[in-house]
């Protein structure tokens, strides 16, 4: 780096040259394209960089403040529960009270059935009206999980790597009790980097349970990280496990 | 640009800039469930949406406390940059195919939507170079930054004016080669 060029930009832009000086650094400018250029960035640092910095704390503010609220704004707002046709409410809510009973009733070991509460499988809210994914979407949501897998690899042929349809393939053949097939679709997409990894590792540990592998079903749930949505119910059966 | 009438919607950049949680909130009321919808129908889920609105918005809140006049109707302004955040997005990922159709923009406020993303572009090349400089050169450049006069930082590092004031220079100089040298500015240049 030639440093001269750099304290006679300070002062350049310091307004402390001569006249002359300034005249020829000018025409020096005009000739020398990289210089200009590196006049320019020189002054473009000192005008985003510099203010960039004076702002630090006002911009952690927004940023905790779009936090709060995108997460108030967007989760009533859009989430699949809104999107939820009334039968599927029904469903959930009569779920959620076979949980509850579940709840009073269960012994101190906890079992797979308490936990095995599934999100409906909505995948025709992505813009699809296909025949082949409604009738998938409508196996799954009433528990015809033969029909279920069918449906599903019929979807896959296409969409070979969709963790979506791969993870509720696994919980089908969960529930039919086909429990390695269920694992191995679990630990590939718990391995890959789509938003359903965790959701696999929860999977793989519910599935340790159904088998009452409690030592497994630890191990799994363990691997289930802080800021992940399946962590709280992952750490509610840590506890009682 | 800066010579054009605002838009009514630069309140709406307003309110960015003075972190007022009121338009904030009326922002997504208003703006995030197009936004949401689109990202649905392209393979991301409301969570991937909720990223890429606060991405979106974070990116025109730097712009704006720098120099942000609106020409054009927020809607349409934040819509495209949402959308083509999500493009770019998808493509890092694989085996996602972008139809041309979604790509092409026949849109007036594609013109701001470029300035913000070559603003994005700048920023962050700045920001990774400055972390490349030493960690006097870092300290130092912050100081002048954040406190009000070279005295200060002079008095702050107990050294004298003249050797902050020649540092300081130096300390930009280097930034400066720094960032004339890399590929990224070379490409940003002519934008």
């Amino acid at each position: 780096m030639n440093e001269e060029i750099y304290l006679s930009f300070d002062r350049y832009l310091a307004h402390e040259m001569s006249a002359d000086e300034r005249a020829a650094f000018e025409s020096a400018l005009a000739s020398d394209t990289a210089l200009a250029e590196k006049l320019r960035i020189y002054q473009e640092i000192q005008a985003t960089v510099g203010p960039r910095y004076q702002r630090e704390e006002q911009e952690i503010a927004f940023r905790k403040n779009l936090e709060r609220i995108g997460h108030e704004q967007l989760v009533e707002k859009t989430g699949r529960t809104v999107k939820m046709t009334w039968h599927l409410w029904a469903a959930a809510a009569s779920i959620a009270l076979i949980c509850a009973f579940y709840f009073y009733t269960s012994s101190s070991t906890p079992e797979y059935s308490t936990y095995a509460q599934y999100e409906p499988l909505a995948l025709a809210e992505r813009g699809s009206e296909d025949a082949s994914i409604l009738k998938a979407q409508q196996a799954f949501n009433s528990q015809r999980y033969e029909e279920a897998v069918a449906a599903i690899d019929t979807l896959l042929i296409h969409d070979r790597q969709n963790d979506a349809l791969r993870l509720y393939k696994g919980i089908s053949l969960l529930e039919l009790d086909r429990v390695e097939e269920a694992n191995s679709l679990f630990t590939e997409v718990s391995r890959s980097s789509s938003i359903y990894k965790h959701k696999a590792l929860w999977m793989l540990a519910l599935s340790a349970l159904k088998q009452k592998d409690y030592k497994t079903c630890q191990d799994f749930l363990k691997k289930i990280p802080a800021d992940s949505p399946e962590y709280k119910q992952a750490q509610d059966l840590l506890d009682k496990l | 640009m800066e010579r054009k009438k605002p838009h009514a919607d630069q309140r709406y950049i307003d309110g960015i800039r003075e972190n007022n949680s009121e338009v904030i909130r009326d922002i997504y009321k208003k703006f995030s469930g197009k936004v949401v919808a689109f990202i649905h129908k392209n393979s991301g889920d409301t969570d991937e949406a909720r990223d890429i609105i606060q991405e979106t918005l974070i990116t025109i809140y730097q712009q704006a406390s720098n120099n942000l006049t609106l020409t054009c109707p927020f809607d349409a302004y934040f819509f495209l940059l949402c959308k083509r955040k999500w493009f770019n997005k998808l493509k890092e990922k694989k085996g996602v195919t972008i139809t041309e159709e979604a790509l092409s923009v026949h849109d007036d406020s594609l013109q701001h939507v470029l300035e913000t993303e070559t603003f994005e572009a700048k920023t962050d090349l700045f920001e990774s170079k400055f972390k490349e400089l030493g960690d006097k050169c870092q300290e130092l450049l912050r100081l002048s930054f954040t406190l009000s006069s070279l005295e200060e930082v002079a008095s702050q590092l107990n050294v004298t004016y003249g050797y902050v004031r020649k540092k300081k220079s130096l300390c930009m100089g280097a930034l400066t080669e720094l960032i004339h040298n890399s590929p990224v500015y070379k490409a940003l240049k002519n934008k």
